[in-house]
């Protein structure tokens, strides 16, 4: 069975890569027509691998380096490959999503952009894009924390490209502070991944569980914390989460797939799989993680109302989603509420599909609008009726009306505090409370920009691009039909 | 047809409803054909789901529908219909039949003509399959996806004419409000599951049972969670503050559905939530709600209809007027609450005219709106000051609502003059001071009633001088509001029938079980009879008869009237005599005014202090970058300065070194 | 059978006495008040005088529709129908299908078919009369309302002829005598006489909601004016001045308490001057307060 699995997962990361390299040869709308097709077939093989094992769960060993084994005295293991439940939704994403920001990436990243056009450098584009989707591909795949780390850090390489692809002082400059910030939180997680094979004697995640009972204390404390500040600082918590608005100088299909929907949830992913992994988790790890997120909801919902731009209020409302999730997980370790765990990995598609939504929503806005601050835009429901719906859609998706994705996740993680006596009482009341002021206040906005009277940037909007259309049309399907999928898979997880 | 068949009905007609939606949707093009498909979906599925809730009272049937299972939460999602969802079944099938056929018509006002239709018939089938949904749904979370569904497809009706700042001020504070209810309802289920293990309404009613004995202070923020919720859709005050912006935002059939149904689910939330819900086992809780029912009904009323009478838009009268008839309603449900254990048949009579007015106020309400939408359509405007001497040129119109204001008064013998007696009797004869008071205060809130509907009545149509020429509305529309008047009219002069239903429906609930016997020697066909007072409108109209017969024969029979001009001591009336009133009909205002303040909108600046805070680069990292950089900074000079320096760290950094090295060997 | 055969003469006498007799009213009001002043008057029989007159004139209006002709008569049979309710003494053959709050609701009916009737026309000082009559029926029907509800919760019903047998056999009490003392209050503002005439203040409305009225319009206007001041007297004077007795004689009483009342009410109208709306407000608020007082009175028991 397993020789019958792995020329899958090779298949799922070489396609991309393979294709990426091809992109960078070729010109214009052959390099449309080849990333669409590595894309997409990328996409089709992640998702019938989710199908096909996604909730048996299937685990190959490659073994590691020789010269490695050599030097340390026995065989190590540092290659393999894993899909089980929790990769499986990341995996969904990651190659569902690519394959439709690809798509709109095609339309996007062109000359009929109002707001940056753009004429030479698109291989350059789709080649990084490309090896992000393998390297995210890789990341979620991978059976051991060394391969994870490797992909982790071609995600942050990737990320840094992407940011600063318009070249302009702002956008390096905002992709040089997220490489820092993140590959700071790589050392993190580094420092960690080397504390546990010195005491564990592996890379694997099982390993977790093996920590030596009486050093569990104090180095158990190291490795977790430099595991979640690199979950943190990859996933834009408090204190690392100031690299993300800046981050939003990138394209938004950019912003959409890596700061909404992949790059981030690979700081959650990293956290979800510690707990998977990790066995029984004291107390102390659960509160501190509650902590944080409940911080960083704080400062990322108190910043909502200062905002003109767009894209910063989507990163701001991307930061306090993900501190939803690992409040979910930071409730399960404290209170073991199974549904705590399932709404945060439910959460993650949820949010995955919504966000995204709303992102190249925004970005379609400003294709056809040319700006993106909140001030100049009105009226644009009149000229352009599907980007109206598809923000509409994405803000109560995101906010959690039903029968939209995330109030199946919000249910849920509500279910998981409210179990829980006075402080789950507290949690569940903050959940909403943000819930609620995200919900108005996106409301708001969406009234003042899509409804009333059009301004000047409105009425200059003419035509449209299928690429855009089909990709947002898909989204919404997916918005509303994510927790078919989705909720199988969470329960899954927890082998239920 | 038997009973077992009505869920499929019931269904045949969401299925109708959701093929409607489909449809409409692709042909939103087209207007002509978008409204034709609209209305004749709307009337083939109410009139299918009219037959199933009329079946489900008549036939006393309980019908059920399991649907699938959520493992996770071991829930299994499950419909089921029973005489309660029978009775508002009928209303919304009912109420969706005028309303479908009113806005045929009047879409095509040029208020609306540039406004798609993709976003009212579709958004008004699923509103119809929503509410549907939230009635027979019998498991807490189908309950709150139906629920949600039906605020969300009702925000974007309300959000119809979107080219106006008011309306969508008006949309986002409906839809924030309800959306804060719906959550206090979210939370309200999810502590249940907690302490139950399930959402399905078997799990809760025991878990509610269970609650009662051991936790009741849980059980009484449950409770808590679950009136805001449902008192913010109903409209109670203070919570039903988006009613008023919303009415006169919403497109007049869409009002008269909100207000004539929708609210109407909030009361059914009450229904089944606290008076199903709580079987007589956990009876002190119902004696406890009962005061928080009359408390927030008697209120409601009497600021309704206070702010009704002194108002200056039609809408918002009538907007106002539901505040204050949904507080009529609870008030009743109320008495009925408490009275449930020191008298009996009085509880029952309560609550009979509780149902009562439900049933007659969502006719009415409906009719009214319907009427009021057509004096937008005549004259472009719904301000008293722009209305006014439209007797003569809407001719049918001001007849259905004459009926209407009538009904809505209170008089005999229409409709509301039934309910509020039944209601009055229970609580002046309850031998309890604060709730015999509570029925002086609806009667002061019902001559209110009377005050506010004659000024609508009076200010629409008289007062002015009458305008010439015909402005009557289009055919169906009409139609629409004929239909309503013969229902209003037929359920005036024939209570005791539809009361006997009721009572059947009223003694369903555990706690009012054999209310039907009880109640029966009390409605007869032409007349009701409780125990403390009689009435028969039958015999009512038969004496009007008489005596105008008599008064004709008195009189004469009238020669041709002399048409003469305005009599205003030797002047010809002119506008600026009349000077456009605002409020129609002059009601004194100071006094009332201060009773229903509308509280404006709080606007807050963040301290300098708390903005800063949220930049954590500016106090956390921007120091601690710049202290290093200082520190490297000094490092460099070290380094690359004066030789003397270089040289004397040289020196000093040796001896530390072997400092540290002695005294690592020392042993 | 036989009570059913009661209730019919019932239904077809009364409405033809009440017609007959409540003209009276207004010669005798006219009466008092021309002899207090020191003048002859006119005869008692002038308002049958009157309404003879009208009903000949000619129907002279700036409106005449449906609703027009309509409402005259809704008015007068609402106030008629008020009266076929009402019980003599503990006699009520029509109980069946009325009691107090259908009494009250069919006064207010009638209220308001004379308001509608007058704003029809369009006039602005009929315009400014409506207001005025909507603004005293939002006082004075409360506290009629409280009067009689006093009543009814000490007697436990709210049927008039039981009413009226409780407070014979159980006689005066604290609150039925505040009450009663309230509603006589509530009387003179019910009659639309000074002090408290203000809708149809002649001198400052020309006759308010009256004033478009003509022919045979104004004359069952009047008519209901009459019938309504009977009715509401013969309200007040059977349930809060009550005697048992026989049928004939309870008439009898009945038709001379109504006499008296009326003229003390016909002198009040002589002696006073017409209040203004904040006062006759100030003034209602008070006795509102007064019949509260009374209905805790009796609640409490006495």
């Amino acid at each position: 069975m397993n020789e019958q699995v792995l020329p899958w997962f090779l298949l799922l990361i070489l396609l991309p890569l393979v294709g990426a390299f091809i992109c960078i040869g070729t010109k214009n709308r052959t390099t449309d027509y080849v990333a669409s097709l590595f894309t997409g077939l990328t996409a089709l093989v992640g998702l019938w691998m989710v199908g096909r094992w996604g909730f048996t769960g299937v685990r190959i060993h490659l073994g590691g380096l020789p010269q490695f084994g050599r030097f340390v005295g026995k065989e190590v293991s540092m290659f393999g490959f894993l899909l089980d439940p929790l990769s499986a939704i990341m995996l969904m994403i990651v190659v569902g999503l690519g394959f439709l920001v690809t798509v709109y990436s095609v339309a996007y990243i062109s000359a009929g952009n109002k707001e940056h056009p753009v004429t030479d450098g698109r291989e350059r584009y789709f080649f990084w894009m490309l090896l992000f989707i393998a390297s995210m591909a890789g990341l979620v795949t991978s059976s051991n924390f060394l391969q994870l780390f490797i992909f982790w850090e071609l995600t942050t390489i990737c990320s840094w490209a992407l940011i600063g692809f318009y070249e302009t002082d702002r956008a390096l400059w905002g992709g040089y502070k997220a490489l820092l910030m993140t590959h700071g939180g790589g050392l993190a997680l580094m420092v960690a991944i080397v504390a546990l094979y010195l005491n564990a004697g592996s890379f694997d995640f099982e390993a977790l569980k093996a920590i030596s009972p009486e050093v569990r204390g104090a180095l158990f404390a190291l490795i977790f914390v430099f595991i979640m500040v690199g979950s943190w600082a990859k996933a834009a918590q408090f204190p690392f989460h100031t690299w993300l608005p800046e981050a939003m100088e990138a394209p938004t299909p950019v912003s959409a797939y890596l700061h909404a929907a992949a790059m981030v949830k690979a700081g959650v992913y990293l956290a979800a799989r510690l707990i998977l992994e990790g066995g029984a988790l004291p107390y102390w790890v659960g509160l501190l993680t509650t902590v944080m997120a409940l911080l960083t909801m704080f400062f990322a919902v108190s910043a909502f109302f200062f905002q003109d731009d767009l894209k910063r209020l989507l990163a701001l409302s991307t930061i306090a989603h993900l501190s939803y999730i690992l409040l979910g997980c930071g409730v399960y370790i404290m209170f073991k509420a199974p549904e705590a765990y399932q709404g945060a990995l439910l959460h993650i598609a949820a949010h995955a599909a919504g966000k995204g939504l709303l992102f190249l929503t925004v970005g379609a806005l400003t294709y056809f609008a040319g700006t993106r601050r909140i001030s100049e835009l009105s009226g644009v429901a009149s000229k352009q009726p599907l980007i109206a719906l598809s923000f509409f859609v994405g803000v109560f998706t995101v906010t959690g009306v039903p029968p939209l994705a995330a109030f199946w996740s919000k249910l849920f993680l509500i279910i998981g505090a409210l179990q829980n006596g006075a402080f789950g009482y507290f949690l569940a009341f903050a959940m909403l409370l943000e819930s609620l002021i995200a919900f108005g206040w996106f409301l708001h906005v969406g009234q003042r920009v899509f409804f009333g009277t059009p301004s000047p940037h409105v009425e200059a909007i003419e035509g449209s691009r299928r690429s855009i259309d089909i990709s947002l049309s898909v989204l919404i399907a997916a918005c509303i039909l994510m927790p078919l999928i989705a909720l199988p898979l969470a329960s899954a997880a927890l082998g239920k | 047809m038997t009973p077992e068949g009505l869920m499929n009905s019931v269904l045949l007609g969401m299925g109708i409803l959701a093929l409607g939606i489909l449809v409409t949707a692709l042909t939103s093009e087209q207007r002509a054909l978008t409204r034709v498909l609209g209305t004749v979906f709307t009337l083939v599925a109410g009139i299918v789901l009219l037959y199933a809730g009329v079946g489900l009272i008549v036939w006393g049937a309980t019908v059920r529908l399991p649907l699938t299972e959520i493992t996770a939460i071991k829930t299994k999602l499950t419909l089921q219909a029973d005489m309660l969802s029978g009775l508002f079944l009928s209303l919304i099938a009912l109420l969706s039949i005028p309303s479908a056929l009113h806005s045929f018509a009047y879409l095509e006002h040029p208020h609306y003509r540039q406004e798609s239709l993709i976003r009212y018939y579709p958004m008004f089938m699923l509103f119809l399959l929503a509410m549907v949904g939230v009635v027979v749904a019998w498991d807490l979370l189908t309950f709150l996806v139906f629920w949600e569904v039906m605020t969300l497809a009702s925000y974007v009706l309300v959000a119809y004419e979107r080219s106006k700042p008011e309306n969508l001020r008006a949309a986002l504070k409906y839809f924030i409000l309800t959306h804060i209810g719906a959550l206090c309802l979210l939370v309200a289920a999810v502590i249940l599951w907690v302490q139950g293990g399930s959402f399905e309404f078997e799990t809760v009613f025991a878990t509610v049972e269970k609650l009662a004995k051991t936790r009741p202070v849980l059980l009484h923020v449950i409770l808590s969670l679950m009136f805001i919720g449902f008192a913010t859709k109903a409209a109670l005050f203070p919570f039903g503050d988006w009613l008023p912006d919303a009415h006169p935002a919403a497109p007049s059939p869409i009002s008269a559905m909100l207000s004539g149904v929708m609210i109407k689910l909030g009361i059914y939330g009450f229904l089944r939530f606290f008076v199903w819900l709580l079987p007589t086992a956990a009876f002190p809780f119902a004696y406890d709600w009962s005061y928080v029912f009359g408390i927030f009904g008697v209120v409601s009323a009497i600021l309704g209809g206070a702010a009704a009478t002194v108002t200056y838009d039609a809408k918002v009268l009538l907007a106002y007027s539901s505040i204050a008839q949904s507080g009529f309603i609870t008030l009743g449900i109320g008495a009925g609450m408490f009275l449930f254990s020191q008298d009996l048949p009085l509880a029952n009579i309560a609550m009979a005219g509780a149902f009562f007015h439900i049933v007659g106020d969502a006719l009415v309400k409906a009719l009214l709106f319907l009427n009021a939408g057509s004096l937008l359509y005549a004259t472009g405007s719904r301000r008293f000051a722009d209305l006014g001497g439209l007797l003569e040129a809407m001719p049918q119109t001001a007849g259905t609502a004459f009926v209407g204001s009538m009904a809505i008064a209170g008089f005999p013998p229409l409709t509301a003059f039934v309910s509020k007696w039944l209601i009055l009797q229970a609580l002046l004869f309850s031998k309890s001071i604060p709730v015999t008071f509570s029925g002086v205060g609806m009667l002061l809130a019902s001559i209110f009633s009377i005050l506010y509907s004659v000024k609508f009545f009076a200010a629409s149509f008289l007062i002015k001088p009458m305008r010439s020429g015909n402005l009557e509305v289009p055919s169906t529309m009409r139609l629409a509001q004929f239909i309503l008047t013969l229902l209003v009219i037929a359920v005036g002069l024939f209570p005791g029938a539809v009361l006997r239903w009721l009572s059947w429906i009223i003694s369903d609930a555990s706690m009012f079980a054999g209310a039907e016997e009880k109640l029966a020697g009390f409605w007869q066909w032409a007349w009701v009879q409780p125990i403390t007072g009689a009435f028969s409108p039958l015999v009512l109209v038969g004496m009007f008869f008489i005596v105008s017969i008599f008064a004709l024969i008195a009189v004469g029979t009238e020669r041709q009237p002399r048409k003469a001009p305005i009599w205003l001591g030797g002047e010809l009336v002119k506008p600026e005599h009349l000077g456009g009133h605002p409020q129609g009909v002059p009601l004194r205002e100071e006094l009332l005014q201060r009773a229903y303040p509308r509280a404006p909108v709080p606007r807050w600046r963040p301290p300098e202090w708390f903005t800063k805070l949220l930049d954590p680069e500016a106090w956390m990292y921007r120091p601690v970058i710049t202290g290093g950089t200082w520190v490297s900074d000094l490092l460099r000079r070290a380094h690359t300065g004066v030789p003397h320096l270089y040289i004397a760290w040289q020196i000093i950094g040796a001896a530390i070194i072997a400092l540290v090295v002695w005294l690592m060997f020392r042993k | 059978m036989v009570k059913w055969q009661f209730a019919l003469i019932w239904a077809i006498a009364v409405p033809l006495v009440l017609l007959a007799i409540s003209p009276l009213l207004d010669g005798l009001a006219r009466k008092i008040r021309a002899r207090l002043h020191s003048r002859v008057g006119p005869p008692l029989i002038q308002g049958y005088l009157d309404l003879v007159k009208l009903a000949g004139k000619t129907d002279v209006t700036p409106v005449a529709n449906t609703l027009t002709n309509f409402l005259p008569f809704l008015a007068l049979s609402a106030a008629v129908t008020a009266g076929v309710l009402l019980p003599v003494s503990d006699f009520a053959p029509f109980s069946f299908a009325g009691d107090l709050i259908l009494v009250l609701y069919l006064l207010g009916l009638s209220t308001v078919a004379v308001v509608l009737g007058g704003a029809a026309s369009g006039n602005p000082y009929s315009f400014l009369g409506a207001g005025r009559e909507l603004q005293l029926l939002l006082f004075t029907e409360p506290v009629l309302a409280f009067a009689l509800f006093v009543l009814a919760v000490k007697a436990g019903t709210f049927r008039l002829s039981e009413i009226v047998l409780w407070h014979a056999q159980n006689g005066y009490t604290l609150s039925t005598v505040l009450a009663g003392i309230a509603a006589l209050s509530a009387l003179l503002p019910y009659f639309g006489k000074l002090p408290f005439d203000l809708a149809e203040a002649e001198q400052e409305l020309m006759g308010g909601i009256l004033l478009e009225q003509a022919g045979w319009r104004l004359a069952l206007y009047r008519w209901t004016f009459f019938v309504k001041w009977f009715v509401v007297t013969w309200l007040f004077c059977e349930l809060f001045l009550p005697v048992i007795a026989p049928f004939p004689l309870s008439l009898l009483l009945l038709l001379v308490k109504i006499f008296v009342i009326f003229c003390i009410a016909a002198v009040f109208e002589t002696l006073l001057a017409r209040l203004r709306l904040d006062h006759a407000r100030a003034f209602f608020i008070h006795v509102a307060f007064f019949v509260l007082f009374a209905l805790a009175f009796a609640l409490i028991g006495s």
